[in-house]
Formats: structure tokens, sequence, C-alpha cells
């Protein structure tokens, strides 16, 4: 009876995600697991196959027309709408003191876990030091010198598939919690479909394809998922500015 | 030999005559290269008093002190530090106009998203009662100026405890 496009369904239907995106707390009971459940074992397990779309089932159009202006209803009106979906999102944090930006990472890993999303790595880019030479005494002098130094530290969080929505929330919390004196940056890597016209061309390259090209392709895939990963190089940048520099030249 | 005090004083005068030629001199003591900006002076007596905040010196800033404004604007590649720069120093100088000497040291100034928040100790007023409404007042004040919201956090502290040490 249960199948794997059912089960997805369940879990679809337990997910923060679509809790959030309806907005409505009313209409929840439609999409939790028991009624799902209750529905297949009351039809065939093909239940939602015969009904043609799947989303038809889910659908909540009819409850929310004309009732609100809100961004949920909005949504809800057209179901159909696919949600922005992420392959990952970096969250870069800049700080002037290490252990401020340490605990506040534990606490977006927490927030993290409490929501189901996957972590994939913290890193820790070297820190930056904007460097100033200036006179020690207050007027002439200019073999004696000072350097003084701005240091920002940095670490960068790695989040791995998301949906539109619970990037949204979380964000939001996150950015709500953060401590005085700490940046932040956030690089999202959406995922979009492959045009329609380039996709074709691609469906009929396929039928001439032979076996090797085929091993050659998935080896290739396997690369540029690999090489996809952040690393803390990405983030690296001068150990020091020349910006600031006053007086010597580096 | 004569040692009365007139023949000594007589020839005293004529040795100073001869040996020291009087001229004029230009004085001078080397120069004081020492730092001292944000360090207190000594006070005569040794009865100064400082804060735990006050009493270290700046080189200890990131060290075992923290800032007295914290904000993104001097990190690198972010900028606005010179107008956060200069609301600090309005929103110090209110303080200290509002509660005056009341706040021992001065206020610790947060930013995060829209929100300035403001933190202070401060002594008991004559008048308990005027301490809430100062706190809204300037609330009010401040937010009307910066355009944003400020809130203020007043600690209630008493002399002998805020007293940390005296130079």
């Amino acid at each position: 009876m249960f199948d794997s496009k059912i089960m997805a369904v369940i879990h679809y239907g337990r997910s923060f995600n679509t809790i959030i995106r309806r907005g409505i707390p009313k209409f929840i009971s439609i999409y939790t697991p028991k009624n799902v459940i209750e529905a297949v074992s009351k039809n065939e397990s093909n239940y939602f196959l015969s009904n043609g779309n799947l989303k038809s089932y889910f659908s909540t159009s009819s409850f929310l027309l004309n009732t609100s202006s809100d961004s949920s209803a909005i949504i809800a009106e057209n179901p159909d709408e696919q949600e922005v979906l992420y392959r990952a999102i970096d969250i870069l944090i800049k700080g002037h003191e290490k252990p401020v930006l340490e605990s506040y990472i534990t606490f977006m890993k927490s927030a993290a876990e409490h929501l189901d999303i996957t972590v994939d790595g913290v890193l820790h880019p070297k820190f930056i030091a904007d460097r100033m030479t200036l006179l020690k005494s207050k007027h002439i002098y200019k073999k004696h010198r000072v350097q003084y130094e701005m240091r920002t530290h940095r670490e960068v969080l790695q989040l791995k598939y998301l949906t539109g929505s619970t990037a949204k929330v979380y964000l939001e919390y996150i950015q709500r919690n953060i401590p005085a004196g700490v940046a932040m940056h956030v690089h999202k890597w959406e995922i979009n479909r492959i045009p329609e016209h380039i996709r074709q061309e691609m469906v009929k390259n396929m039928e001439n394809m032979t076996e090797e090209d085929w091993k050659k392709e998935s080896e290739n895939l396997a690369k540029l998922q690999g090489e996809k990963r952040t690393v803390a190089k990405d983030y690296q940048e001068f150990d020091t500015t020349k910006r600031f520099l006053v007086g010597i030249v580096m | 030999m004569n040692f009365s005090s007139k023949y000594c004083f007589q020839k005293l005068f004529v040795t100073l005559r001869t040996t020291n030629v009087p001229n004029r001199c230009f004085h001078v003591t080397p120069m004081c290269a020492k730092a001292t900006a944000g360090r207190y002076k000594l006070s005569k007596m040794n009865n100064k008093p400082l804060t735990y905040d006050q009493a270290f010196k700046p080189n200890m800033i990131g060290v075992t002190k923290g800032w007295q404004s914290s904000h993104t604007g001097h990190l690198h590649d972010e900028d606005g530090a010179y107008e956060r720069m200069y609301e600090d120093r309005f929103i110090r100088r209110f303080m200290d106009g509002t509660f005056h000497r009341l706040i021992p040291s001065g206020p610790v100034i947060k930013r995060r998203c829209n929100m300035i928040e403001v933190v202070a100790p401060s002594y008991t007023p004559r008048k308990l009662d005027a301490l809430p409404f100062l706190v809204s007042y300037s609330e009010r004040m401040l937010s009307a100026v910066l355009k944003c919201n400020v809130k203020i956090y007043i600690h209630i502290v008493y002399k002998e405890d805020i007293e940390y040490k005296y130079i």
C-alpha cells in the first residue's frame, strides 16, 4: 500500500514548509499524515494517480479566494506555482570578536537542527587585518611609527537542500537574533529547470549516446557535484589590505 | 689667617666674578612622547575614582576590554563607519545631558538591524520617579532624531560598588 510515491506525499504533508506556506492554521488538518493515511486506506493505492494531478488534492484555492490580500493567500491561490529550491546556502558572518561568532554559529546550528535543515559544514577562513601605519608621536619623527590593525574574523555556515519558504523562515529567525557588531552575507544557489528548447535537444541526443558516453557523462556529473561545494579558500582574501597603508609600500 | 665672615664673603665674591661669566641660557627638557590618548590623568592625592571600564588602558581593547559601541561599520568591506560615529557622539552627549551627573562612565551603544540599544549604569537620582521619565523621554527623542527604534537600559549602581580603582 505504501509505495514510494505515497510516502513522499506523507512527508510533504508533515514538512514545515507547507504549514508556513499556507499560513492559515485552520486548514493544516488537511495535510496531516493521519488524514492522508485514512484517505489511502479508504481508497485504492493509486488514488492520487487516478485523479490525474497530485496537487489538485491539496489545493485550497476554493477556500481562500477573495478572503485576504496576504502574501500567503496569494501563494495559495495558485498552488501549481513551483516553489524556489536551493541547492545550497552559505551564510558568511563577520565580526571583530571570534568567540561571539563561534557562539552564534552554535546557535545557528541548533536552529537548523530543529527545523530539519541539513548542515553541510562550517568553514573558518583566515581573518583579514586592515593595517594602518601612523606616526608614533604627534608631530615629526618620521622614523618612529606604530602599526595598528583591525581584525575581521569570519566564519561560514553551509546549508544544503532548502526550499524557498524554509530558507525565508530560517534566515529571518537567525537575523532577528544576530548579536551586535556582527555582519552577515547570504549566498544562495538556486536550482532551475533546463529550458524547454535545450531539453528537447538533450532528449534527441540521448538516443544517439552509447554506453561509454553514458559512463563519461555520469563521471562528469559526479565531478561537477564534487566541485560545487564551497571551501574556505573561496572566502580567502589577502591577509593584509593595502587600502589603509600609509607611507609604506608592501 | 683671618676667618672672619667679611673676609670670606669678599673672597667668594671675587672667585664668582672671575670663574662664572654671566650668560643667559635656554633650558630644555627631553620631549614628552608618551601616549596620552584615552588614558586618565593621575590626581595629586591619588583619590580620583575610576570604574572598571575606565581602569583598563586602550591597548587592552579587544583583549580584556570590550568596545564602547558595537556595529558593523568598521568591519572589512562594510561602510557607514563615520555616520555611526557621529550618531554615537550625539547619543553620548544627549545621555550626558539628560542623565546629568548620574552616569559614571560612558554608555555602551549596540546596534542590530533597525535597533539601537543604549546600556548605561547610573547612580540613584534625588527623585527616583524621575528615572523612568528620563528613560522614556530620551528614548522618544533619540528615536525621533535618529529615525529608528532606540532602547535604553539603565542599571542602578552604588558609588561604593562601582569605584574599582583610585589614581
